[in-house]
């Protein structure tokens, strides 16, 4: 075992795991997986003086020993049966998996990326031939993060042109621990992809997350990050549009309590010309916890008549919560069709509040239906209504659970 | 003899440390309609808010009682349970609840008991119909995107839906073209029941053709400097409000203090 004084890793690892990991891996994978750990070796943590890493600095952070748990992720694949649901380290995908692993999200991009390159075990394949449309949604439930264990979940996605599928990413633990993940998307010309990151991590666990989708000729993608869980959490979430008439929405809705902290850094690529994007990120704060959003916009050269929108929006409920949207708008191309930001944090609108509560609802309900209004207003974009629910649910057991609710067909109906 | 239903007292109301309300005096009774007409920046925005206990709304002195009760030091939703209502100048939008969420929870709030679907249907819909507004209005956020008719007619629909005793109505005709205006009036007209009190906060008499006032009162600089019945809308309708003011001598704040009881 080497130890770099200049660039510290994670105590309690070693090059042994890396051994241990690659014991069930195809000698490739192996290969990946020590020049991973090298990589990870080489690299110090990330400065403090990058803007993207200003409000965590990783630097000043002690990370506790932990050792890897061993991470079992569950896909609900079982009516799917036209797509390929497979262990990342299966020798029936291998060609498909070597063409694409690594390839979107690189292992040199920062040390706990090349970790989980190295270590990552449970990962899956979700491969989607052309033309296949998914009806159901594939869920994959990573479980087995032991309190103050390690985990290294990792996925790849590849969906072939005019082809679709949605992904359910849900994460649970109990306790503390550290995790890292990797998230790689491909989505062919004409092909949609939904993925719906769903953090319940244990409430002591550092969870850094990097998903990143690249988009073919005229594909569709839809991204969702549910913060409810962690005690930390960092997550990159990027779009790369490189070819024309490619769309994509990328949304958030977090809660915090506790002490909790969340940063996000989104990136919306614009390079093929006709993309479009839009990013909706939603947040309520309550006690001491706090949020970062850094998103970027960039519309390249070429990228003409690209539509961008990017909008953050955050509920402080209580006065020691803290939010800071930044959104970044770089714009290169001189034609562009729409371009449009928006960042607000602070507390519920007393005009709103006031409303309700003069038609009799107790101030407590009034707060309570003004948090789910304001994440149903960003979760109505995601097309499936179970889904929606699913996640709304998620997310508002953080509220205390949901107000009981009614829609005009069920009064119709009752 | 009519039942007493608002009592308001000396009342003074002051918005971000300015004395808006200098001393403030009405009474209304069940049955009664009550409208109160006076220049904008009068303070009648300011005196329908405070009445329904609106934290920017500063009450600095004065007493109001409700059905005989002391109101001042109760929060909002607990006036609005003990039979309170204002329909808004200005409605508020709610992005991501839902009008039937919202109408339902708002009337099982005011009953302070759960009201079974299928009352909530049949009462919803007669309203919905009583107001030409057409049954999707339910599956709407609340007032997002609403046009301003359409906004005051959700307000109408709110007073139909939780049958408060006094009904606050501050500008409901503002922004209604003819037809809405004849719909709303009638609408509001079929509302009224005996046991309601109306007031009735507008700039046009074209409202008070359809809605019926017993009693007319001028608000100028915070206080009323007259009151009389149906005619005095006619006459200022007719001439301004210059008259009335004038003849409290042209400085109101004198005339106001002369007026004090
Ligand atoms: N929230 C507020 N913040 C600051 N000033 C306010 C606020 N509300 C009212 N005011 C001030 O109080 C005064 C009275 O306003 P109010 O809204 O009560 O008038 P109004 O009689 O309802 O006028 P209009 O006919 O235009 O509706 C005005 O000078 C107004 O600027
Ligand atoms: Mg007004």
């Amino acid at each position: 075992m080497t130890s770099n004084v200049l660039a510290p890793g994670l105590p309690g690892l070693t090059d042994g795991d890396v051994e241990t990991a690659s014991k069930s891996s195809p000698e490739w994978v192996a290969e990946t997986r020590r020049n991973a750990w090298r990589t990870y070796e080489s690299m110090e943590l990330p400065d403090p003086g990058d803007e993207e890493w200003r409000r965590t600095n990783l630097r000043e952070m002690t990370f506790p020993s932990a050792r890897p748990s061993q991470l079992s992720v569950a896909a609900d694949s079982s009516r799917n049966d036209a797509i390929v649901i497979a262990d990342l380290a299966s020798s029936d995908h291998a060609d498909v998996v070597k063409r694409y692993f690594g390839k979107t999200v690189h292992a040199e991009e920062w040390k706990f990326v090349a970790l989980n390159a190295a270590l990552w075990s449970g990962g899956k394949l979700i491969h989607v031939p052309a033309g296949v449309e998914a009806d159901l949604p594939v869920s994959l439930l990573a479980s087995g993060l032991t309190d103050g264990g390690a985990a290294f979940p990792r996925v790849l996605v590849i969906a072939e042109r005019n082809s679709s599928v949605r992904i359910v990413d849900d994460s649970s633990s109990v306790g503390g621990g550290f995790v890292s993940s990797v998230v790689e998307i491909i989505v062919g010309e004409g092909a949609k992809v939904e993925y719906y990151d769903i953090n319940r991590w244990g409430d002591g666990v550092l969870n850094f997350k990097t998903v990143r989708a690249i988009l073919g000729r005229d594909a569709e993608f839809v991204g969702l990050a549910a913060g409810i869980g962690s005690k930390l959490t960092k997550m990159r979430f990027d779009v790369e549009m490189p070819e024309p008439g490619a769309r994509m929405q990328l949304l958030g809705v977090t809660f915090g309590s506790g002490k909790q902290h969340f940063d996000y850094n989104t990136l919306q690529n614009h390079v093929g010309h006709h993309t479009i994007s839009d990013l909706q990120f939603k947040s309520a704060l309550t006690d001491e916890s706090s949020l970062v959003w850094y998103g970027i916009t960039r519309i390249n050269h070429g990228a003409t008549a690209a539509e961008a929108n990017q909008t953050s929006r955050n509920l402080l409920l209580s006065e020691h919560a803290k939010a800071a949207p930044i959104p970044i708008l770089e714009i290169e191309a001189y034609d562009v069709a729409k371009c449009s930001h928006g960042a607000t944090a602070g507390p519920v609108e007393d005009t709103e509040l006031f409303y309700l509560e003069s038609r009799g609802i107790p101030k407590d309900v009034a707060e309570h239906m003004l948090v789910e209004g304001f994440f149903a207003d960003v979760i109505r974009r995601i097309p499936d209504e179970k889904l929606r629910e699913q996640v709304l649910d998620a997310v508002l057991v953080k509220a205390g659970g949901r107000l009981e609710s009614i829609t005009w067909d069920d009064v119709l109906a009752g | 003899m009519a039942e007493e239903l608002l009592k308001i007292r000396g009342l003074t109301v002051a918005v971000e440390g300015k004395q808006i309300l200098n001393g403030l005096d009405l009474t209304v009774n069940r049955g009664e309609v009550h409208a109160i007409m006076g220049p904008n920046g009068s303070g009648k925005s300011t005196l329908a808010n405070a009445l329904m206990g609106h934290p920017r709304y500063q009450v600095t002195g004065g007493d109001v009682k409700f059905k005989g009760e002391e109101i001042l030091g109760l929060t909002p939703d607990v006036r609005a349970q003990k039979g309170m209502f204002l329909a808004f100048q200005y409605p508020t939008s709610i992005p991501g609840v839902t009008m039937v969420n919202f109408l339902r929870q708002a009337m099982k709030a005011v009953r302070q008991e759960d009201v079974p679907v299928r009352e909530f249907r049949e009462k919803l819909l007669a309203t919905l119909k009583l107001l030409k507004i057409d049954e999707d209005f339910a599956r709407r956020y609340v007032n997002e995107g609403f046009s301003g008719g359409e906004k005051k007619r959700a307000e109408v629909l709110q007073l139909g839906i939780l049958d408060p005793d006094l009904a606050i109505m501050d500008e409901t005709d503002s922004g209604l073209d003819i037809d809405a205006l004849r719909t709303v009036a009638e609408g509001v007209n079929a509302l009224t029941t005996p046991k309601l009190g109306v007031v009735l906060i507008t700039h046009y008499q074209r409202l008070l053709n359809y809605i019926k006032p017993q009693f007319v009162h001028i608000l100028y600089k915070g206080r009323i400097i007259e009151s009389g019945g149906p005619e005095l809308a006619l006459q200022l309708e007719a001439e301004g409000y210059d008259p009335v003011i004038a003849k409290y001598g042209g400085t109101p704040e004198l005339a106001v203090a002369g007026e004090k009881a």
